[in-house]
């Protein structure tokens, strides 16, 4: 006797991804259901914890945790959770926290996993929705005041003075951090007051005090504190009620950070345009510097608003173009005009708009024809010196390999360019040309940017029928080989966090935009971009279609997994780079990694006979 | 045998006297159904095997009516376990125009479904060494006590946790002592409208089986909202 439970069914099927699966499976997931009811306020299930189960939320509401304890998501009847710990190594990686009371109907593993396996939309629906899960996460997670912890807005340990301090000191302190309030403890670290740069200016200042008056006497004594479970809007309100603008979060007795007003507006801006806009109005390397400070929230919104990878890489590009631009900016404010024109020109990622988070800079100069060294070396000496440092300053490391401005190597006359580009097309030399490749993806940043424009011109031209500079590239293009073994297994390497990774970007996205680069080349693309070369290549015959169409979609998977793992690795507050551990992903995501592998390795097989210094 | 047993809505007045002595009945099954022995009794509701028990009846009256389905599923203060629900529906054998449909459940449907003895066997094995727990104890208890005098000439009488009567119970202590003055009477305690206070979802059918489950989700509720999990089953049953 086999018992029916259609109103068990029927909760369930009114909800995705339960809806697609066939009527008898659904059926012996109901007979396999364990339901368990929990009131509101409780723990379902705590970080780390072994989870044999998926959940679904029969009635109620829960609420989803970080690692770090900020609010992840809230999800009302009708949603599962657990997943990402089931996908991933069977241990709780979101905590669990009942709302409301709640009533669950318990998915065991085996059941959860065997679906995934055997209907493929029932299993699709926990691969997008990791997405759609991050996604609903921005919306409630960070657009929304209401769900925000005050924590995340604290960036900086409190500057904390005693009340003996004179208000001269504590002024100097005060600019010196970039902050606008001081918390005002005693020798037991007990809480007395805060002094805000307000107070300075009324208080001191507005009423001759003498500059030696200690912050005891004018600091607002027993501010109005907050502690550190309050939620954004909370915080806004009490700032609204009591016109304040500054209030300290406490966790018990210590002051975590003050929170101002400005770094509320600051937070509900977070979008690249904004960012654009404010690199462009900077009036100082420091104040640029502070904006790159916004680099990673930008970065995880992009992510998380399921951008493409394309779309990511252009606005990370144009962001990162917006920084050279200012800094030129700004390093001829301090210098002078330049006694003749330049164009300050990008090189690779941010050239190709392909740019992510972990990246040096790749720039140089194209100087006018009528440069002279005698007496125009030394502007652009300091103004590449000055420019290269300056944005180090601003999170793009110095390039190792000295491909910078501030190199008089790379500080060239047009048609100085030229030359070199010719020396490389026509005397290929595989070694050379290895560093040199980074040189074929330019683009202009600041000031003449014709000149960049003609330099693409006379590449596109010079390389299309250059069989042994074309077969030489096509060379270089197959030192990095994908991570994949014999039996398509992942090759793996240790890496300092006791994982087994491989590097997604040198193992992937670098060894496919050199393949695609060739390819480009060769048919006289003067596109930058790696989908727009693309995009160039499929109009002609160099490629079927549907070869053409693999490489686009695997170009697309691994750039949006680099930027994804980089968005989780700024989301649980590590550095991010270009590892991936593959025993993190899903199954069918690690399914998808090495399709996409596959696709490489294929490119570069499908190159080593296309070109050939002779053929 | 106590004569009192056979009166409606009389228990025994110790539940492991009762046991003892039914365990050397001379029935086999309703014996291993004894034997197993009501140890939950000692143990504390959060740490109790239970089994949450709904029947359909042609009618109220247990004399005259007869049980028409029967849902069961194990439980405890944690999780209800669905792979271990079952549900039958029973034929009556002879069955009054009156009652041709009974929550659903048609005359055709009955006709063709098995008689109680021969459900009886799956029936005593599910519930051995099980806490049962019900909603409403007055209905089960006494169709469950003729059953055993229709099979086998004496009471069939376990102990039972009723959600009903925990609830008046519950209510009524967390009423104020004004209400209680006032003899103000309690919400409704009908399973649906009990379950509405914990938040429980609505269920659309209200089969044998449905209402067991609802049974058991409803004092999951209890356990957790009256905090009853230490408390000793004997303390709570009845």
């Amino acid at each position: 006797m086999s018992v029916e439970l259609p109103d068990i069914e029927r909760a369930l099927s009114d909800y995705e991804p339960f809806c697609w699966l066939p009527a008898d499976a659904l059926s012996a997931m109901a007979r396999s259901i364990e339901v368990s009811y929990q009131q509101a306020g409780q723990v379902v299930l705590a970080l780390e914890d072994p989870i044999h189960h998926l959940y679904f939320v029969r009635s109620g509401e829960v609420e989803l945790f970080r690692r770090d304890g900020s609010l992840f998501n809230r999800l009302p009847a009708g949603h599962v959770f657990g997943q990402m710990g089931l996908l991933m190594n069977a241990k709780v990686r979101f905590p669990a926290t009942t709302r409301k009371d709640c009533l669950f109907y318990l998915i065991p593993i085996q059941l959860f996993m065997d679906y995934c396996e055997k209907y493929s939309e029932f299993g699709d629906f926990f691969e997008v929705n990791e997405h759609s899960i991050l996604e609903q996460a921005t919306q409630v997670g960070t657009d929304d005041m209401t769900t925000v912890p005050v924590t995340e807005l604290i960036k900086t340990e409190p500057l904390v003075v005693t009340p003996d301090t004179t208000v001269a000191e504590c002024a100097v302190r005060i600019s010196d951090h970039y902050i606008a309030a001081a918390v005002v403890q005693d020798e037991q670290g007990r809480l007395l007051g805060i002094v805000t740069d307000n107070d300075l200016r009324a208080k001191v200042v507005a009423k001759r005090l003498p500059y030696d008056t200690p912050v005891g006497e004018i600091m607002s004594t027993e501010p109005q504190v907050m502690d550190d479970h309050a939620y954004l809007h909370e915080v806004m309100l009490v700032m609204l009620r009591n016109n304040i603008h500054h209030v300290p979060i406490v966790d018990e007795n210590r002051v975590l950070g003050v929170v101002s007003l400005l770094d509320m507006v600051a937070h509900e801006s977070q979008n690249s345009l904004l960012l654009v806009r404010s690199i462009l109005s900077s009036e100082s390397v420091e104040a640029l510097a502070q904006l790159s400070a916004q680099l990673p929230a930008v970065y995880e919104r992009l992510v998380n608003e399921h951008a493409t990878s394309h779309m990511i890489g252009s606005a990370m590009s144009v962001i990162g173009a917006s920084f050279m631009q200012q800094m030129a900016k700004l390093v001829e404010e301090e210098l002078g005009p330049p006694p003749v024109p330049y164009c300050l020109i990008a090189l690779g990622s941010l050239a190709r708009d392909e740019q992510l988070l972990v990246t040096d800079q790749d720039n140089a100069l194209i100087l006018s024809d009528d440069y002279d060294e005698a007496s125009h070396g030394h502007y652009f000496e300091q103004f590449g010196q000055m420019l290269c440092e300056g944005l180090d300053r601003c999170g793009y490391p110095l390039c190792e390999g000295l491909i910078m401005a501030s190199n008089p190597q790379w500080r060239l006359r047009l048609y100085e360019w030229r030359d070199q580009f010719t020396e490389w097309i026509e005397n290929p030399e595989p070694k050379a040309l290895l560093n040199a490749s980074i040189f074929f993806d330019l683009v202009a940043v600041h000031g003449k940017k014709k000149w960049a424009r003609e330099l693409q011109q006379f590449i596109a031209t010079k390389a299309k029928g250059s069989k042994p500079f074309l077969a030489s590239l096509a060379r270089n293009a197959l030192n990095r080989t994908p991570p994949l073994g014999v039996f398509k297994n992942f090759v793996l390497e240790e890496d300092g966090r006791e994982k087994r990774s491989l590097n997604i970007k040198r193992r992937g996205t670098a060894p496919l935009t050199d393949i695609i680069r060739v390819h480009a080349l060769a048919m006289g693309s003067m596109s930058q971009n790696s989908f727009e070369r693309l995009d160039d290549i499929s109009k002609t015959k160099l490629l079927p279609k549907e070869k053409y169409e693999e490489l686009s979609n695997a170009l697309e998977l691994l750039y949006s997994m680099r930027a994804h793992q980089q968005m989780l690795a700024i989301r649980e507050k590590r550095q991010p780079d270009n590892k991936i551990a593959p025993d993190t992903l899903s199954l069918t995501r690690q399914r998808s990694l090495k399709e996409a592998f596959s696709v490489v390795a294929q490119a570069q097989r499908f190159m080593k006979y296309r070109y050939t210094a002779n053929g | 045998m106590d004569n009192i047993l056979q009166e409606r809505g009389s228990v025994p007045e110790e539940w492991i006297g009762f046991q003892q002595l039914m365990a050397g009945c001379s029935h086999a099954e309703l014996k291993d159904f004894y034997q197993s022995g009501f140890s939950y009794l000692d143990q504390k509701l959060v740490e109790a095997p239970c089994l949450a028990i709904d029947i359909e009846t042609t009618g109220l009256n247990a004399e005259r009516d007869k049980i028409v389905s029967i849902g069961l599923v194990e439980f405890d203060a944690s999780r209800v376990y669905l792979a271990s629900a079952k549900h039958w529906l029973v034929n009556p054998g002879e069955l009054s125009d009156s009652s041709v449909i009974v929550h659903g459940i048609t005359h055709s449907d009955v006709s063709r479904a098995p008689t109680i003895d021969a459900v009886i066997p799956e029936l005593l094995r599910a519930m051995a060494g099980r806490l049962s727990v019900v909603h409403y104890r007055a209905m089960e208890r006494e169709f469950f006590r003729m059953l055993g005098f229709s099979l086998w000439s004496q009471p069939w009488l376990f102990p039972v946790i009723d959600t009903f009567a925990l609830e008046t119970t519950c209510l009524k202590q967390s009423q104020g002592w004004f209400d209680r003055f006032r003899n103000k009477s309690l919400p409704s305690l009908r399973l649906p409208d009990a379950r509405l206070r914990y938040h429980l979802p609505e269920y659309e059918n209200h089969d044998a089986l449905v209402d067991a489950i609802a049974t058991a989700e409803l004092l999951q509720a209890q356990i957790q909202k009256w905090q009853l999990g230490d408390r000793r089953v004997k303390a709570l049953c009845q």
